[in-house]
């Protein structure tokens, strides 16, 4: 329904901000892994997959999240266009 | 079978004493029989929260150095048939107990007791390794803050180093209309954070102050803190509870947003 966010009041986003301070936070209190070398180690691989797709740059999603036991890298590279069968 | 319990948080002043006197009371109302344990030497507040502080005599450093027999300390809860209090010192420091000396007591009183709850120090020192040295299983408390996570975060870690048996997470003094309006972290928000188990929610309400102020548990009583407390100690007892709707939108907003979603 088209209409529905009329009604809404606008949304602030100090929660949605909190969150991401604190998934950046937990991982490099736990591990010597800045933000710095974390966006070097997404450049790397934008750089390897890009070889062999499309990839849309800006929709990139790249985080190191908590699992338990440790830490999990969660990434997303949104493709822009699939190679042809003979290349893959 | 026993089951040794210990609430813990990291930060201090999130609610770990307010949780341990109420689901220490919950347990107690259900049926269990269950004693409470301040382990915050130099520091107590559990009897006062439990509005049993006029009745200590002994405390938990006089069982442990052997100056009174564990009965004599244990205080009876006139109100609760089934709950009992060993109350901390509030004269001596955290070294006058060790790890070791604290599995020793807690195992001396599996026989008894269903459940034995260790009310844990804020801190990673001394007086945590205590707390946490004879517990089976942890009930870590946060609120949806960021200080509060982060050091939930590293007790959670510690507690694993630790090999806990089990670590279930209590988000506390939440409040929905500011979830509502995205300034402040929900439930799931914290569950994804901390990647651990969430075994209650507890919201914002001011009936913890007055009941805390009455030196009475609210467990159970009317209030949104109270029926979620007494859900949390189901939980612990091992029952499937669905979770609160802590919504809290008056009626008739509640009913003209409904009509909306439906349209």
């Amino acid at each position: 329904m088209a209409w529905k966010g009329f009604w809404r009041i606008p949304k602030n986003h100090s929660g949605s901000l909190a969150k991401k301070r604190l998934q950046v936070v937990l991982v490099t209190d736990k591990a010597d892994c800045s933000p710095e070398l974390i966006d070097r180690m997404k450049d790397d691989m934008v750089r390897v997959i890009s070889k062999y797709m499309t990839i849309d740059r800006d929709g990139i999603e790249f985080k190191i999240v908590n699992s338990r036991p440790g830490a999990a890298l969660y990434a997303a590279f949104p493709i822009l266009e699939l190679p042809n069968k003979g290349k893959c | 079978m026993s089951e040794v319990i210990v609430i813990t948080s990291g930060k201090g002043g999130v609610g770990k004493t307010t949780t341990s006197a109420n689901v220490g009371t919950g347990l107690a109302i259900l049926g269990k029989k269950t004693v409470l344990i301040d382990t915050d030497i130099g520091l107590r507040n559990l009897d006062v929260v439990m509005g049993l502080e006029n009745r200590i005599v002994y405390n938990l450093v006089d069982v442990v150095e052997g100056n009174c027999r564990m009965k004599q300390a244990l205080i009876r809860d006139k109100r609760y048939p089934n709950l009992y209090l060993l109350p901390s010192a509030q004269t001596r420091d955290k070294s006058a107990v060790s790890p070791e000396q604290m599995r020793k007591l807690t195992d001396n009183l599996r026989d008894e007791f269903d459940y034995i709850l260790l009310d844990c120090p804020a801190g990673i020192e001394r007086g945590f390794q205590n707390a946490i040295a004879g517990a089976d299983r942890a009930l870590v408390v946060t609120t949806p803050e960021v200080s509060a996570i982060r050091d939930a975060d590293r007790i959670i870690g510690l507690l694993e180093s630790a090999d806990m048996g089990m670590i279930d997470l209590i988000v506390n003094r939440i409040r929905m209309d500011m979830v509502r309006r995205g300034d402040m972290m929900s439930m799931d928000d914290v569950m994804d954070i901390l990647a651990v188990n969430v075994i209650g929610v507890v919201p914002e309400d001011e009936s913890i102050v007055i009941s805390t102020n009455q030196g009475e548990p609210l467990v159970g009583m009317g209030s949104m803190a109270g029926q979620a407390y007494l859900n949390i100690c189901r939980r612990i007892m091992g029952e499937q509870m669905p979770f609160l709707s802590l919504d809290t939108q008056p009626k008739f907003l509640a009913r003209l947003s409904g009509l909306l979603k439906r349209a």
